[in-house]
């Protein structure tokens, strides 16, 4: 699923680079490195490992970039993780302290994870919800993470870390498709532009962590997607990445326009995932926690997360029967309107069914 | 008195005024709406104005500024709700904000979406973007970033819970985000 070799390149220079990144950091915003690692050291009594992460050793941080370090006790002494945030020379440095037992804990999980096929799936793959006690946020931090006393300590992990986060772009890239021809069919032209927007931002991601390539705040992938223009590529990944700048590009000029390249996209997806995982049927259907009553005749009551929606009776067998991917041409505009608002409004979740599996 | 309402119905006549005040279902929901500016919107602002010379950078931060004025549409509007986090941009370029009183055209068209902009020219128009938004809630945010900040804020919510108190409205919701800071 990964570009393993991709992932392998960038494995071998990605803690050169950290260092690289943090040390240029720090000189050009006129920051003390040691005097940095010393004040954060503070917050916790015993030894600690202090790990620069985020957007500094990531060559994305800015003149109002926080300084953002974890640090790892060398013993297990201790409490949960503490968050504070300092400031040296006017600058936060938001410091955090995350057990080794918790990240060991949190890692196996992710191992385990790698090995089931999470692939080809479009329900949440959670990324708020991370393997073990630790969020997601703060285990790519670790892994993408550099210790000046001890390096870059769980870049090991980087290929299981790579598997899960490009499962979780693609889930989200193919959920934004959905959402997008829903939108298309119903004539809701501003959405599908705002669908089709997301769906690439999903790709971008889906792509740059199938390279190895991390970073859990989406605010950065633009602006990632034009550094890892610039990185050596091997021919597949190259083939891939050309394709969604060109399907980025299309999105832009031609908002409303019939998008082949997202077709093209689709396919190279499912390719990718193919060898790897059982095709997935896709539907929605009301979450679990509903209660659906007839309203009238010809008439259903849904209540749901905080809102009661009056459908269709037949509301829901229609809704068993589409299959996402591939909504029937007999789908009016007005069924498709009211699904996608309904999806909106959280009322409905998406459930992935393997072929032989009917519900 | 007679001028006054002389010289408020000729300016009526001209325009109309836009509201300057958050008008939410009960005081949870102002306190949640002020909470969400303070959280994010700050931050926002101050990553707009870091943007260093990073054009791709902003234009991200453009969709973020569109997906954060949706959640505190969603938040003074019960009707609409917040949609889903993943909805929020194309539902906001679909629906417009009603809070700020713009259509899906005009938002678009305000953060002028479709033109092909300069890093300054794009970084002013969000920052301009940001601090109307910003006009449009009444008052004095404290500035949770700076050091300063957080004793601003406990000031505020100490108040907010007095309030809710008077208001005779549940104090359960200002629990969290104590814990939250």
């Amino acid at each position: 699923m990964i570009f393993a070799e991709d992932t392998e390149r960038f494995s071998h220079v990605a803690e050169d680079r950290a260092r690289r990144n943090t040390i240029a950091f720090m000189e050009h915003q006129g920051l003390d490195r040691q005097e940095i690692e010393a004040l954060a050291a503070r917050i916790h009594p015993g030894q600690c490992t202090i790990y620069f992460v985020s957007t500094i050793p990531a060559g994305l941080a800015g003149s109002k970039s926080d300084v953002d370090v974890i640090l790892v006790p060398d013993s297990a002494s201790g409490s949960d993780a503490v968050s504070n945030m300092m400031f040296h020379r006017d600058r936060r440095i938001g410091a955090k302290v995350i057990l080794a037992t918790e990240i060991a804990h949190a890692l196996d999980r992710l191992r385990e994870f790698s090995s089931h096929s999470l692939l080809g799936r479009c329900s949440d793959v959670q990324t708020s919800h991370s393997p073990g006690t630790i969020k997601w946020e703060d285990l790519t931090r670790l892994v993408n993470g550099l210790s000046f006393a001890q390096g870059a300590t769980y870049l090991p992990a980087l290929p299981d870390i790579a598997r899960y986060a490009t499962a979780c772009a693609l889930a989200k890239y193919r959920q934004q498709r959905f959402a997008a021809k829903l939108a298309d069919r119903s004539n809701a032209v501003d959405a599908l532009f705002g669908y089709r927007l997301n769906a690439v931002i999903s790709a971008m991601d889906a792509l740059m962590s199938a390279c190895g390539r991390i970073m859990s705040n989406s605010k950065w992938t633009l602006q990632r997607w034009q550094q890892f223009e610039a990185d050596p590529l091997t021919d597949a990944a190259r083939s891939l990445h050309l394709l969604i700048s060109q399907t980025w590009n299309s999105v832009l000029q031609s908002p409303r326009a019939d998008s082949r390249t997202l077709t093209l996209l689709d396919e190279r997806f499912d390719e990718m995932t193919a060898t790897e995982q059982k095709p997935f049927r896709h539907r929605l259907r009301p979450l679990s926690s509903a209660i659906c009553r007839e309203f009238l005749p010809g008439a259903l009551s849904i209540k749901s997360n905080g809102h009661v929606a009056i459908v269709p009776s037949n509301f829901l067998d229609r809704l068993a029967s589409i299959d996402m991917r591939d909504p029937p041409a007999d789908l009016s505009r007005t069924e498709a309107a009211s699904i996608l608002r309904l999806w909106q409004l959280e009322m409905l979740e998406t459930v992935d069914e393997t072929q032989e599996h009917r519900q | 008195m007679t001028q006054q309402f002389g010289d408020d119905a000729a300016a009526q006549l001209q325009q109309p005024a836009s509201t300057a005040v958050a008008i939410a279902p009960d005081l949870a929901h102002a306190v949640d709406l002020y909470w969400l500016a303070l959280q994010k919107l700050q931050t926002l602002i101050e990553d707009i104005e870091g943007a260093d010379g990073r054009l791709e950078y902003l234009k991200m931060l453009r969709f973020r500024l569109i997906e954060f004025i949706q959640e505190m549409d969603g938040i003074l509007n019960t009707h609409t709700r917040a949609v889903g986090r993943s909805h929020a941009l194309p539902y906001a370029l679909q629906n417009g904000i009603e809070f700020l009183e713009l259509s899906g055209v005009e938002l678009t068209s305000k953060l002028r979406l479709h033109e092909p902009l300069d890093i300054e020219s794009l970084q002013q128009c969000l920052l301009q973007f940001s601090y109307w938004v910003l006009g449009r809630l009444p008052g004095q945010l404290p500035n949770a970033q700076g050091a300063q900040g957080q004793r601003e804020v406990l000031r505020a919510m100490r108040g907010w819970s007095a309030t809710s108190s008077v208001m005779g409205e549940d104090l359960g919701f200002l629990a969290a985000r104590i814990r939250d800071l």
